[in-house]
């Protein structure tokens, strides 16, 4: 069963619990505007496009049968509509490496046995075991649901701690599959930070959800925050979030403030951000004030 | 074992703050004047060479301790906090050394022909301190007395015999190897130890004197006054006679240090836990106070070894008293001055296994290592030899320190290095008796590494190395023999060895690399061989001699063929790059044949870049640079390792068949063979301009020269890229990669799996060491990472490693600040900047460096280094 992933951290210690090793999935339903790897929400990544590397020799042009590639006035520029995703184009550019993130065009999809993954990560996975373990991320990583249960169960057959990271926007089953199998679970909540209007109906599908992550003994729940300004940190939103981490005993809590750098994938997809990032990176006192006010309750607060 | 982990105390503080203050200023007037050292030659006309020599070494200590000369050298002085005395005088292996002259001028004029001077000592040794802590030099004297008595007696024996003139009874007297068992070699070199020891004990007397007149000075209830007539006590005891206590055993070993390096003989202190476990009080082991003041000492010890440290470089050229020499000896060296300027060839090493093969660890280890932490030098280097049975609290307190200073120790895996030396001292054979394995198992089991880090018995052996570039063997292999060079008169390139058939399969391209690297490796081995021979007459050691085993036994220098062991190491240069570009070569050449094999020596050749109007042939170039840059598998990943295997291998079995071929020409007696293979092997002696008798005829049935291989390129690899046009992940002229260390990079799948690439490497082939420098980013230096690092290397069976973390932003911020002082007038300023960086150490590639002190290249080359995850 193949796993398809973009990108390995080879040692995160942001991305759960100690020192980990973190695999980047393909595919996400979430589309959260705020994204900062869009690229991710695809089954296979389109083309990335470093412009700023490219020295418009052309090869690209020569390479592609579709017409995808125009350079124009010093402007290199992709026709998505056209592109096929074949990699001719990466192949034939002079300044573009396979698999290198520092080239002109990328795909940076990559396809392969989950047993094949599981091996590609076993040497690093050594040096984190003892100190924290593996981190599967996305995307969302239960998306390609059958293939990331395959690796977790291959980790954990080998001794190794394993973390989701969630939107929590999969079916129940998908959770129920897999929840045996993951020793912690980062979870993204984005069924509350999206939603444009506040219903029971979320906190009960908080609520049975979480329950399926507890029926594992001893599972590591925490939950994170990105503070979007204007999009997540509603005073309604906020409190749900409260309401749910309180009913469902998640006692740790991450604050992830909107990363500034959001663009990046952007640019290389020829896309631009569709919110003003700028104006959503919160202020340090409001950070403090939404941090301080899961403290109060009790909460677990990372910033 | 319980450890208490000791905090470094006030005294070392303000001992550190002195060292700095040195360090950071200019030290060029501490040097000794030649014209303050007697010349030897003159006084000492008729004696020989090993006899003046000794004679040199009274004399320095001598003026090492003169009042007058000391107001500028400071070499007699003890300094305000000082618990260890005695002064090392100024010199290293990049500004030179000072010292009484003592060869003749004939000598001089034809020791140029042979590349020696009376500086020209390698060095690269090391001293089994129980040798001297046994009997102190007391014992060694008395029994080079008694050696003496014995050769008095014979002479006289055989002045009666002369007398009756009767041959026959000569002979029948004087037993077998006449020449080693009365000559006047043997008595002159006892004699040669007996002048050496006792300059040392006067030495340490005068020593004594300085301590008891300070401590006069002071009033009758000042504790230091206390302390100075303590050291006054143990100066005028060791290390004349045996310590009894670890502040009097370190004195010891510190004044004897100090006289060898100030006689030239740059070399380690040994496996100093094993030396000094025995002299910490058993019974006060929980005592904290008892274990914070031997910790305490150990610091200070630390601090005095590392006296002659130059942090800045603003002062360098005053001192630069390199001469074409001064440093090595073997060879007129293309030596990077700058990046050792700091380097002393001082290690400690710790840990590891008993000669039965037992661990090691003691207390002493976690000691030495504690003080290590606290004062965090870059002198003398520190190593801990590891295997899988090391206790666990070792590792963690390993990765402890690590984590502490940023860069030490570096890491020895006993599980590859100790079966790698005893194979190399079986000569490979496969055919060894039971009891010949036993005794290359206790000494493969004790074994040391040098003051760069190639391994060397402990203090049993002699060492002499040689190193060769690994890429003119690559290149000569696709380019029918010759070299890449840009030189347009040189048609295909220099001609660096036979020609060859173009290749044109990958099998051709094996087939040939075997064969020149069999040429160069011939080369090499022969070279060390007929080198060996030089020394005596121009660099006798005998106050290193006098503790190295088997010299005092024979009555022999370790020039001429007196220590138990000689190992000559082979170390080849560049591996990395090699196996990169071999892998390019293997995928683009041979299996796509994407690149015709002219077409990429002329990219190499051209740093694959072209003219401004050659536009299409730029962007070929460019394809094949990206092509041998990032699509290609590379040192350190899985994908490389049957290239890496094969090279590897192709080097130790060269080195193998070298032996073979020169113990026939050099080592082997011929008495007894058949008439035509005498006559063969006389042949072949004269085909190598040798023309004596077999070495083991020369030095006795036992002498044999073992050796050893390895990968590696110490500080040079900024010099050995030098003139080596481009190759994959790098540019012509461009540093070679750092010893056995993945290429800058090029690390894309993290730590974990550089070390398991090595896994399916012959590393317990490289007995000469391969060592593996990894730099990186800081924010990963968690204490449990670092241990986790660690263990999964040992595991993994990699040879040796070192591990530096550090910030990118810090590193290139001195880069910048170094920059600007060295292309600016008025910068007194720009150096006091660099004040604030002083404590950064890092890997130099043979050895730690103190990182403001290092040359723009290294320090360039060092930040493009950094992993990050």
């Amino acid at each position: 069963m193949k796993v398809a992933y973009w990108s390995v951290g080879w040692l995160s210690t942001v991305d759960g619990p100690g020192n980990r090793v973190v695999l980047y999935l393909q595919g996400c339903p979430a589309k959260c505007p705020w994204c900062h790897s869009p690229h991710s929400q695809y089954e296979n990544s389109p083309l990335l496009l470093q412009e700023s590397l490219c020295r418009f020799c052309g090869k690209c042009i020569e390479a592609c049968q579709n017409g995808v590639h125009r350079i124009i006035n010093g402007k290199h520029t992709i026709d998505y509509q056209r592109c096929t995703a074949c990699g001719k184009c990466v192949k034939a550019c002079p300044y573009s490496g396979e698999n290198t993130a520092n080239s002109v065009l990328c795909l940076p999809t990559v396809r392969q046995e989950a047993s094949e993954v599981f091996e590609l990560l076993r040497p690093q996975l050594d040096i984190v075991k003892s100190i924290g373990g593996i981190t599967l991320s996305g995307g969302e990583a239960l998306l390609q649901t059958d293939s990331a249960i395959e690796l977790l169960k291959l980790c954990r057959n080998y001794g190794i701690h394993t973390c989701v990271e969630t939107s929590m926007l999969l079916p129940e089953e998908v959770y129920r599959a897999a929840a045996q199998y993951v020793d912690c679970w980062l979870l993204g909540f984005r069924n509350v930070y999206l939603s444009e209007k506040i219903s029971d109906d979320i906190r009960e599908d908080c609520r049975r959800k979480s329950d399926i992550f507890k029926e594992k003994q001893g599972v590591c729940l925490i939950a994170r925050f990105p503070i979007i300004k204007g999009y997540t940190d509603t005073k309604e939103k906020v409190t749900l979030l409260m309401d749910i981490l309180l009913e469902n005993e998640v006692k740790e809590l991450e604050l992830l403030p909107c990363n500034p750098h959001t663009e990046h994938y952007y640019t290389l997809l020829g896309k631009e951000v569709s919110i003003n990032i700028t104006k959503c990176i919160p202020s340090k006192q409001e950070i403090r004030r939404i941090a301080d006010y899961f403290r109060e309750a009790g909460i677990q607060v990372k910033q | 074992m319980k450890y208490l982990w000791q905090e470094k105390g006030q005294r070392v503080g303000r001992l550190l703050d002195e060292l700095y203050r040195k360090g950071m200023s200019d030290r060029s007037s501490e040097w000794f004047r030649q014209s303050e050292l007697k010349d030897i030659s003159v006084e000492y006309e008729t004696e020989s060479s090993a006899i003046r020599k000794a004679h040199a070494i009274e004399e320095m200590l001598i003026k090492m301790t003169n009042e007058k000369i000391s107001e500028h050298t400071h070499t007699y002085e003890i300094g305000q906090d000082e618990r260890i005395v005695g002064v090392i005088p100024m010199g290293s292996n990049g500004l030179g050394k000072v010292f009484p002259n003592y060869l003749t001028a004939e000598e001089k004029r034809v020791a140029a022909f042979t590349n020696r001077t009376e500086l020209s000592l390698l060095g690269h040794n090391t001293v089994d301190y129980n040798q001297l802590l046994k009997g102190g030099l007391k014992a060694i004297i008395a029994s080079a007395e008694h050696e003496l008595q014995k050769i008095r007696e014979k002479q006289e024996q055989k002045k009666k015999l002369k007398e009756q003139e009767t041959p026959e009874i000569q002979r029948n007297v004087l037993d077998g190897n006449s020449w080693a068992k009365t000559s006047k070699g043997r008595e002159d070199f006892y004699k040669s130890v007996i002048i050496s020891c006792n300059a040392v004990i006067n030495y340490s007397h005068r020593f004594a004197k300085l301590a008891k007149k300070k401590a006069e000075e002071l009033t009758e209830n000042s504790p230091r006054r206390a302390e100075l007539l303590e050291i006054a006590r143990i100066c005028n005891k060791v290390p004349e006679n045996p310590p009894e206590t670890f502040h009097e055993a370190l004195q010891a070993i510190y004044t004897f240090h100090t006289a060898l390096h100030a006689s030239l003989n740059y070399i380690s202190l040994g496996r100093l836990d094993q030396v000094l476990d025995k002299y910490l009080d058993k019974g006060k082991l929980d005592d904290e106070k008892y274990m914070a003041d031997c910790t305490e000492l150990f610091e200070c010890f630390i601090i005095k070894a590392a006296g002659r440290l130059n942090l800045t470089t603003e002062f360098l050229l005053k001192q630069d008293h390199m001469d074409n020499n001064a440093a090595l000896g073997v060879h007129p060296y293309y030596l990077d001055q700058r990046a050792g300027v700091n380097n002393f060839l001082q290690n400690i090493i710790i840990g590891g296994l008993t000669p039965a093969g037992k661990d090691a660890t003691n207390t002493a280890t976690y000691l030495i290592l504690n003080a290590y932490a606290n004062v965090n030098l870059s002198t003398p280097g520190i190593y801990v030899r590891l295997h899988k049975g090391s206790p666990k609290k070792l590792v963690n307190m390993v990765a402890k320190t690590l984590k502490k200073t940023g860069n030490i120790p570096g890491v020895l895996n006993d599980d590859i290095l100790v079966p790698a030396l005893k194979n190399s001292l079986l000569d490979y054979r496969k055919d060894a008796s039971e009891e010949e394995k036993k005794i290359y198992q206790e000494l493969a089991n004790d074994y040391c590494v040098d003051g760069c880090w190639e391994p060397i018995l402990n203090g049993v052996s002699d060492w002499t190395f040689c190193m060769l570039n690994c890429m003119p063997i690559l290149q000569c292999t696709i380019n029918r023999g010759a070299g890449l060079d840009t030189n347009e008169g040189m048609l295909r390139g220099s001609k660096l060895s036979f020609i060859s058939e173009e290749v044109k399969t990958y099998e051709e391209f094996q087939a040939n690399f075997k064969r020149y690297m069999q040429f160069f490796i011939d080369q090499a081995t022969f070279n060390m061989y007929q080198c060996y021979m030089m020394d005596e007459y121009v660099n006798p050691s005998p106050l290193l001699s006098s503790v190295l085993g088997g010299c005092m036994e024979k009555g022999r220098d370790k020039a001429w063929g007196g220590t138990k062991y000689n190992i000559a190491g082979t170390i080849l240069i560049g591996v990395p790059d090699v196996i990169n570009t071999a892998a390019a070569i293997k995928r683009w050449v041979f299996d796509e044949k994407k690149y015709k094999m002219q077409e990429v020596l002329d990219g190499m050749k051209a740093d694959f870049t072209s003219g401004p109007s050659e536009v299409q042939l730029g962007m070929r170039y460019q394809e094949m640079k990206n092509d041998f840059d990032n699509n290609s598998p590379k040192f350190g990943d899985d994908a490389s390792n049957d290239i890496g295997e094969f090279i590897i291998n192709t080097f130790c079995d060269a080195v193998e068949e070298s032996k073979k071929l020169a113990d026939k020409v050099f080592l082997n007696p011929i008495d007894g063979l058949p008439i035509e293979e005498k006559r063969k092997i006389r042949h072949l002696r004269k085909i190598a301009g040798y023309y004596g008798i077999s070495y083991k005829d020369r030095f006795g049935k036992d002498f044999n020269m073992h050796f050893t291989a390895g990968c590696g390129t110490f500080e040079q690899f900024p010099q050995q890229g030098m003139g080596i046009v481009a190759s994959a992940n790098r540019g012509s002229n461009r540093p070679m990669t750092a010893n056995f260390s993945p290429a800058s990079g090029t690390i894309r799948k993290g730590t974990g799996h550089v070390f398991e690439s090595m896994k399916n490497l012959p590393m317990n082939r490289l007995s000469a060491g391969a060592i593996t420098d990894l730099c990186i980013d800081e924010s990963n230096k968690s204490e449990d990472y670092i241990e986790n690092l660690i263990h999964k290397f040992i595991e993994c069976g990699g040879n040796m490693l070192t591990l530096a973390f550090g910030k990118r932003e810090v590193y290139q911020k001195i880069y910048e600040i170094c920059y600007e002082a060295r292309h600016t007038k008025n910068n007194t300023e720009l150096y006091r900047e660099l004040d604030a960086y002083k404590h950064i150490n890092v890997r130099v590639g043979g050895w730690q460096a103190p990182f403001i002190s290092m040359s723009l290249e290294q320090q360039k080359d060092y930040i493009l280094r950094i992993v990050n995850q």
